[in-house]
């Protein structure tokens, strides 16, 4: 990793450390509800225009490179329904998030079945990262009615996901030159 | 390219160009180690990781695809597997980025070939080996490059295996993505990595998309590279086999001294000649391991037995030496950098930042400037 992309995830860890202790400090408000909802359409909408740039800067003169440009809209688009939500009930709010964390589980857990499969030493790591995932998912059914648990169980998310990250910037890495 | 190619044919290829016994051993060997020294085998012999040929399945599943992480597959990939065949190509569409990824297409004839057998002449069999992997494989290897891109080396359903049965010309390929199944040429079944969307992602490095097939010397296809704007490319793998099997023989006759300059798209026919059939039979066998033939065929050349590839056989005089340098794996490993440095110098002088850059070129200059500054005074 080179000293600016070590900065670069840094700095997204920090804010989302920052996202995690708005969400801490304003819990049981409707404050709260829509800085988790901006979070997950900013997420999607920088997915699907990232895919959505790709597409024009370089998959759309590769064979089948379409499906690039449709994940990306499709992404984007998931990015403005999130934000919609934001004048649906809480409660609608609350399945959303629990669809979030299980599906985003569940996929991390076959990822890691096949680097496990693939004798990938990586497995671990991701199969930690869905177990965590479906475990807030749980925690998010346990709590469907209190606003405020949920939260502050996605600030915890948002923790979790900050640490790996900035965690993730120290590790070592080889050098890009020739000895 | 496999062991077959690398190790035996190489053998015989050697020998054809006037190469002694001992020497052809030691010019195969090399050619087929560039295939094993990965960062685990060098760690394990103690030897420095920056001269790594190739990367193992499990090094690869773990190694980063940041900027600095990719560079060093590139690096290694691009240098001896996927040698690009012209880095200055006039690409025509395309920002820089991809322009950057298609001028790393492999294939033969290029001028990176020229320069690594040129780089080879009189650095012995080590280097010889080295060189001969490096161009072989871009026969093989054509059509895909050594860096992972989704946008260059994918391959999608859209694959034939053309056949000589008249009844059925051509057969869909169908992969899979098991590891451990064995390729089955009889059912057209082969393995590959599997679709990431992801462009960087170490599944589309070199020709990954389309399994081991395009390493079979039977192999004759056509399908849609993702580079090829939807334009089908036909592979002729027994055509290709022998051109470079031919190519080796007269590259080799050039660093034994027996022509004077290293020219591309030269092939020695004339000696290979009493030899064509058989090396034609050889390669266009149906199989996934041609050893055995070739192996026939190079104690017949050579009157001699052929002694099974050993990957530990220098291991240990290499880990226990001295003076590592003067072991015959010492040797191998000063001709792998000096490859590495030459290929990545090439590519970043030629505006293309994806392999990184070599800074032993560099470091010479200032050094050897340093020197004579020194000794004026």
């Amino acid at each position: 990793m080179s000293k600016f992309q070590r900065i670069s995830v840094i700095l997204l860890g920090l804010l989302q450390l920052l996202a995690a202790a708005l969400i801490f400090a304003l819990p049981g408000t409707e404050n709260g509800l829509l800085v988790i909802l901006l979070i997950l359409s900013f997420t999607f909408a920088a997915s699907g225009v990232k895919d959505i740039v790709r597409y024009f800067s370089m998959a759309r003169f590769m064979v089948g490179g379409r499906l690039i440009l449709f994940r990306g809209v499709i992404m984007f688009d998931f990015g403005l329904f999130s934000l919609s939500l934001y004048d649906a009930s809480s409660f609608i709010v609350s399945i959303y998030l629990i669809g979030v964390f299980m599906f985003s589980g569940i996929v991390d857990i076959l990822m890691a079945r096949e680097a496990k499969y693939l004798r990938s030493s990586r497995w671990k790591l991701r199969i930690a990262r869905g177990a965590v995932k479906i475990m807030l998912g749980i925690a998010c059914i346990a709590f469907i009615r209190n606003e405020s648990a949920l939260e502050i169980l996605f600030g915890v998310s948002l923790v979790y996901s900050a640490s790996t990250r900035i965690v993730s910037a120290f590790r070592k890495t080889e050098s890009a030159y020739i000895q | 390219m496999q062991l077959d190619f690398h190790y035996y044919a190489t053998f015989c290829a050697a020998i054809l160009a006037g190469f002694s016994r001992g020497d052809s051993l030691a010019i195969s060997y090399c050619n087929q180690f560039v295939d094993e020294c990965s960062v685990t085998l060098l760690s394990k012999i103690k030897g420095p990781a920056a001269a790594a040929t190739t990367q193992l399945q499990s090094e690869l599943l773990n190694a980063r695809t940041d900027r600095s992480g990719l560079q060093n597959i590139t690096r290694i990939w691009s240098s001896f597997h996927f040698l690009p065949r012209d880095l200055y190509a006039e690409v025509g569409r395309g920002g820089k980025r991809y322009k950057n990824k298609f001028r790393l297409i492999c294939g033969p004839n290029g001028a990176l070939v020229a320069d690594t057998v040129r780089l080879a002449k009189d650095r012995g069999p080590q280097a010889a080996g080295v060189a001969m992997h490096a161009l072989s494989d871009t026969w093989a290897h054509r059509y895909f490059a050594g860096t992972p891109s989704l946008v260059i080396n994918n391959t999608d359903y859209h694959f034939y295996e053309l056949t000589d049965d008249e009844n059925e010309p051509e057969k869909p390929i169908r992969f899979n993505h098991n590891p451990l199944a064995a390729d089955d040429p009889e059912k057209g079944s082969y393995t590959n990595s599997l679709f990431q969307t992801s462009e960087k992602s170490i599944m589309n490095l070199g020709h990954g998309r389309a399994g081991h097939f395009p390493d079979y010397g039977y192999a004759r296809y056509r399908y849609l590279p993702a580079w090829g704007d939807y334009r089908e490319v036909v592979k002729d793998n027994p055509s290709d086999y022998f051109n470079a099997f031919c190519q080796m023989v007269y590259a080799l006759k050039y660093l034994h001294g027996d022509v004077p300059e290293f020219a591309v798209d030269t092939y020695d026919e004339d000696a290979v000649a009493p030899y064509a059939d058989r090396i034609r039979r050889i390669i266009g066998e149906r199989r996934t391991d041609a050893s055995a033939d070739w192996r026939a065929l190079g104690e017949e050349l050579s009157g001699g037995k052929v002694e099974e590839f050993d990957v530990l056989k220098y291991q240990d005089e290499y880990r226990d030496s001295d003076a590592k340098a003067d072991t015959f794996l010492g040797r191998f490993i000063a001709a792998a950098l000096a490859q590495k440095s030459m290929v990545t110098d090439s590519i970043y002088r030629s505006g293309n930042p994806l392999s990184g850059f070599s800074v032993e070129p560099k470091k010479k200059k200032a050094r050897r400037a340093g020197k004579e500054a020194g000794e004026n005074e």
